[in-house]
């Protein structure tokens, strides 16, 4: 590969193989070793695309060269970049003295890392309880490099992957260090449902967006969902926004309209399927939340689901197997009484204690919209590259889940920690200044705290990039009309040539 | 790709006026977004891409949206195997892609530059520099060659720079310049004859929203035998006819409202309101479902072949209703009718008119009346290029103002020495854009006004862009309602101050 590069001066390599798109695709270190910029290089996965999914022989091949022209037409759009690359330190920071926790320490310490274990809560609660490990127990006896910080209070996270600085306040005082990796183990979380009273949050007919959308995803398959108090066919389905009480003043208004827009699609969904359902919509400050998914509301209430807008969270009562929405409309004295089947309760409840404290200071989330997909599995997003979340809870399913993802979680901070140096990819948003209009919408989509807007001269505004706190999802490119934000490696020409690339290639 | 929420729409536009039939969109499930909420604007994104192709007569079905996991493969499989099925149903997207040309030579190019400045008489340019003072760009983009440069760069037979320079289509063809020019030299349609050249080279423009609007533009200019849904705007309440003396040419509001969902501008309202005010007066005009782009955009970029191709459609939907007069919302689709239709076709066989000069007309032949009002609102009124400099159509709007019992309180650049909106045809938006912008909202400020009243719709989409997002400035300094005058004017008829 090194002869073939330097006697014929090449600088872009297309790759066409059955080799899988990996990171650690030898070929492609091959090529970066004989002096290629591997941003210059495209993979084009034969085998994934074209043998492996088509079982005629001439149709595939003409696939295989459509994928393959379509790469270099790519290729040749693309720039030579750097990597980022992020110094990891040799210690861990786990957040949640419960059995996850205890777990990974263990797992951690045995390969050689230093843990700082925390948690806001003492020793010595009862052992049925999922209590912290204490210190005497013995438990960790054996494990040196564990250090169990108890009674602690998080004062600061800063700094980047790899070298997070952590000030904590202990009963002790205060401590400092450094750590390379992150594990929050939350407490039990209230569901969504728990915002609604006692007795109506034991109602089987008032689920979640996380259980409606098994729900949907059965109904996809084809099964007929029934009324889960008696069996009885579904009919009407209400979404009933839940309001955080303890909600901060504005701080909880993207999460929520977030959600809203996932349940609208979920509705639409379903109205897809079964357009004689009738759906209701709560939503409690319309005005502000719908705002973000308007288009996506408008287009739901053209396809006929109903939109309330509320002054007060419904009351949610059950009556011989249906479930009565008691709803009093803006500007309205008389609250009115709909039956519903089912009723979903829209919204998230954010990760309580010292646990939610962390992931906000590290600007990870978690809730039911995410269901540990994110963290779980050692498969850390970019950003939070480094980070982990376990939730657990009182459920069965969830605690099995807590389970299954200790090992694994703990294994990649190992992992993590272990290389020293990790290099991740520089796919992250770049901003062509001169289109810059300095609005905003960029920062305002980002949901990775990566975009500011500075001022560049008097009068004038321009966002301005965190590359390492970009994760690259490439959202705010969309946001920005204007073509000023671009996605490196993944720019809307490099994608627009790949695809006329190959549409010319298959004959328009 | 990355993350389904990482797609622009313009691409999935662009793909279909390639000829592709129909987009499998497949991504993650909603609710195991690695980015949070990426796919759930990818789906909100889809909503707008479906709502266009409805209204361009593609049939929204022709995208779908599959979110599976890694385990879903037997099930993506047959859900695709079913996609192409019902695409087969659908047939095939009736545009013929055309091939994609070569470049001309520089030779070819030189000699049509050559015959430009012949046309627009730009041999006349004695260098007086009046349009360089007047030109609104160089004052916040001091490397912006002066219009006078470039004519005489092109007069010289310098032609390099047109292959790759972005200043060709930085320039927004305000009009400023001709307006000024003690020679007569046509600046505007040297520039429009200069994008030809510049597109011939292969020299593209960048566009707003990715080209997103001008690749719809040329799926309409293309296809054929084509269902569009242009008329949901119509309320059931207006007074439509299928046979009237008047067409009401409604342009692309109803597009702009789908490209734009975000904003939620409502321009279609423009179009109600114009047909209310027009109702009002006894007139019950003819709406088409078939109308097409007027090609403005097109040939402000340069895409004669394409223009052509929607002059020729629309001016045979007109002619086929009978109508004599036909009215417009948007200045840009008057001014495309009366200078560039009738320089490729000659006379029409119908008058083109403003709305204001519409409503005018009918005011003064007593049909239309607005009710009379104790205290006068003060507003002010931004003359657009088109309209104001380009076909001096100035005092209709203002008339109407004053009948309606409106104060106009005029900018500091008014009348045909107005002040551009910043941009035209969509090409290379910029920080100098935003700063034109906020330029012209402090002029409208200063003048105390209630409304700043337009009779663009653009200059609307395009001031209140600048206003949706962050300012770099006070907001107080800026922040005067941007209106359209049809919109005014209705309100007043029904009432409402």
């Amino acid at each position: 590969m090194r002869e073939f590069c330097d006697k014929r001066g090449r600088e872009r390599v297309v790759i066409g193989a059955c080799s899988p798109e990996v990171p650690e695709n030898p070929l492609r270190g091959d090529l970066e070793e004989a002096g290629i910029n591997g941003y210059l290089v495209e993979q084009v996965d034969i085998r994934e695309q074209c043998a492996w999914v088509h079982s005629s022989i001439g149709p595939a091949t003409a696939k295989a060269t459509a994928l393959i022209r379509g790469a270099i037409d790519r290729s040749l759009r693309q720039e030579p970049l750097e990597d980022l690359s992020f110094d990891i330190a040799g210690a861990a920071l786990i957040i949640g003295c419960s059995e996850p926790g205890i777990q990974a320490a263990m797992k951690i310490s045995e390969a050689g890392f230093r843990v700082y274990l925390i948690d806001e809560e003492g020793s010595g609660r009862s052992p049925t309880e999922r209590t912290p490990a204490d210190p005497d127990s013995g438990i960790l006896a054996g494990h040196e490099n564990v250090e169990i910080l108890l009674n602690c209070h998080i004062e600061a996270i800063d700094g980047i992957f790899g070298r997070r600085h952590v000030k904590v306040h202990t009963a002790q005082g205060p401590r400092e260090f450094e750590v390379g990796t992150i594990l929050v183990v939350t407490p039990r979380e209230a569901s969504a449902k728990d915002s609604f009273d006692h007795s109506s949050s034991d109602n089987p007919s008032l689920i979640t967006v996380a259980e409606f959308e098994r729900l949907l995803m059965g109904l996809e398959k084809g099964m007929q969902p029934l009324r889960p108090s008696d069996g009885a066919p579904l009919r009407r389905i209400g979404f009933v926004q839940r309001v955080d009480d303890d909600k901060e003043a504005g701080r909880a208004a993207p999460e929520q309209s977030a959600f809203i827009a996932l349940a609208i699609t979920q509705a639409l969904r379903l109205k897809r399927l079964r357009p004689d359902m009738e759906i209701d919509f709560y939503v409690h400050e319309a005005e502000g939340l719908l705002r973000t998914s308007k288009a996506l509301s408008d287009s739901a209430a053209r396809s006929g689901i109903k939109f309330n807008s509320v002054a007060a969270p419904p009351d949610i009562t059950s009556e011989d197997g249906s479930t009565l929405v008691r709803a009093r409309h803006l500007g309205h004295d008389e609250s009115t009484d709909v039956e519903s089947d089912l009723v979903v309760a829209v919204g998230d409840r954010r990760a309580s204690g010292m646990a939610s404290r962390a992931l906000e200071l590290l600007h990870a989330g978690t809730g039911e919209s995410r269901t540990g997909g994110d963290f779980a599995g050692g498969q850390a997003a970019d950003l939070n590259r480094g980070i982990f979340v376990i939730r657990t809870s009182d459920s069965k399913e969830a605690a099995a889940r807590a389970d299954n993802e200790t090992e694994p979680a703990a294994s990649a901070m190992v992992r993590i920690m272990r290389q020293q140096t990790v290099r991740v990819p520089r796919h992250v948003a770049h901003v062509q200044e001169y289109r810059c209009r300095g609005c905003g919408k960029c920062a305002d989509i980002c949901e990775h705290d990566a975009i500011k807007l500075v001022e560049k001269e008097k009068g004038e505004q321009v966002a301005q990039i965190d590359e390492l706190r970009c994760e690259g999802c490439g959202l705010c490119r969309v946001a920005c009309c204007n073509g000023a934000m671009a996605l490196l490696g993944y720019t809307t020409t490099q994608l627009l040539a790949q695809m006329l690339g190959m549409i010319e290639e298959v004959g328009g | 790709m990355r993350c389904t929420g990482s797609i622009d729409p313009a691409l999935f536009i662009q793909a279909f006026e390639k000829g592709v039939d129909g987009i499998a969109v497949i991504g993650c499930r909603l609710e195991e977004c690695r980015y949070r909420f990426g796919n759930v604007f990818a789906e909100e994104k889809l909503t707008h891409v479906k709502g266009l192709l409805e209204l361009l007569g593609l049939s929204a079905d022709r995208i779908i949206s599959e979110r599976v996991t890694s385990a879903d493969g037997a099930k993506l499989a047959d859900r695709l195997e079913a996609f192409v099925n019902e695409i087969r149903e659908l047939g095939p997207v009736p545009i013929t892609p055309s091939r994609k040309a070569k470049n001309a030579d520089k030779e070819s190019v030189d000699k049509e530059v050559k015959q430009l400045v012949e046309d627009t008489k730009a041999y006349k340019c004695v260098d007086c520099g009046k349009c360089t003072a007047v030109c609104p760009i160089p004052k916040f983009e001091p490397e912006f060659p002066m219009p006078r440069i470039m004519v005489l760069r092109s007069i010289e037979g310098m032609t390099d720079h047109l292959s790759d320079g972005q200043d060709i289509w930085t320039c927004t063809t305000c009009g400023l310049c001709n307006s000024l020019c003690p020679f007569d030299v046509d600046y505007c349609g040297f520039i429009q004859g200069l994008r030809a050249q510049a597109r011939a080279l292969g020299n593209d423009p960048t566009c707003s929203h990715r080209g997103l609007i001008h690749s719809a533009m040329r799926i309409m200019a293309k296809a054929t035998s084509i269902r569009q849904d242009r008329l949901r705007w119509i309320p059931p309440d207006l007074s439509i006819s299928e046979r009237s003396d008047v067409f009401y040419f409604v342009g692309c509001l109803p597009h702009f409202d789908t490209v734009l969902a975000d904003r939620n501008l409502r321009l279609t309202d423009i179009s109600v309101a114009a047909v209310q005010l027009m109702n009002a007066a006894g007139v019950s005009p003819h709406i088409s479902n078939d109308e097409v782009c007027c090609g403005h955009d097109l040939i402000w970029t340069g895409d004669e072949e394409n223009f052509l191709k929607l002059m020729d459609k629309n001016l045979k939907i007109i002619r086929k209703s009978g109508a004599e007069t036909v009215v417009f919302s948007c200045p840009e689709c008057y001014r495309t009718f009366l200078r560039d239709y009738q320089e490729f076709e000659g006379d029409l066989g119908f008058e083109p008119l403003h709305i204001s000069e519409y409503l005018q007309r009918l005011m003064d032949d007593g049909r239309l009346t607005f009710p009379k009002r104790e205290s006068a609102t003060p507003v002010t009124y931004h003359d657009s290029c088109r309209l104001g400099i380009h076909l001096e159509v100035i005092d209709s709007p203002r008339r109407l103002f004053e009948a309606a019992g409106l104060k106009v309180v005029e900018m500091d650049n008014t009348k045909n020495r107005s002040y551009c909106c910043g941009n035209c045809a969509w090409t290379n938006c910029s920080s100098t854009t935003m700063k034109m912008q906020l330029e012209r909202m402090r002029q409208a400020k200063r003048t105390g006004a209630e409304y700043l009243l337009t009779s663009d719709p653009k200059c609307q989409i395009h001031l209140s862009c600048a206003m949706s997002g962050k300012l770099p400035i006070e907001r107080e300094l800026v922040d005067v309602p941007v209106k359209d005058m049809a919109i005014a004017l209705a309100e007043i008829l029904k009432g409402k101050t």
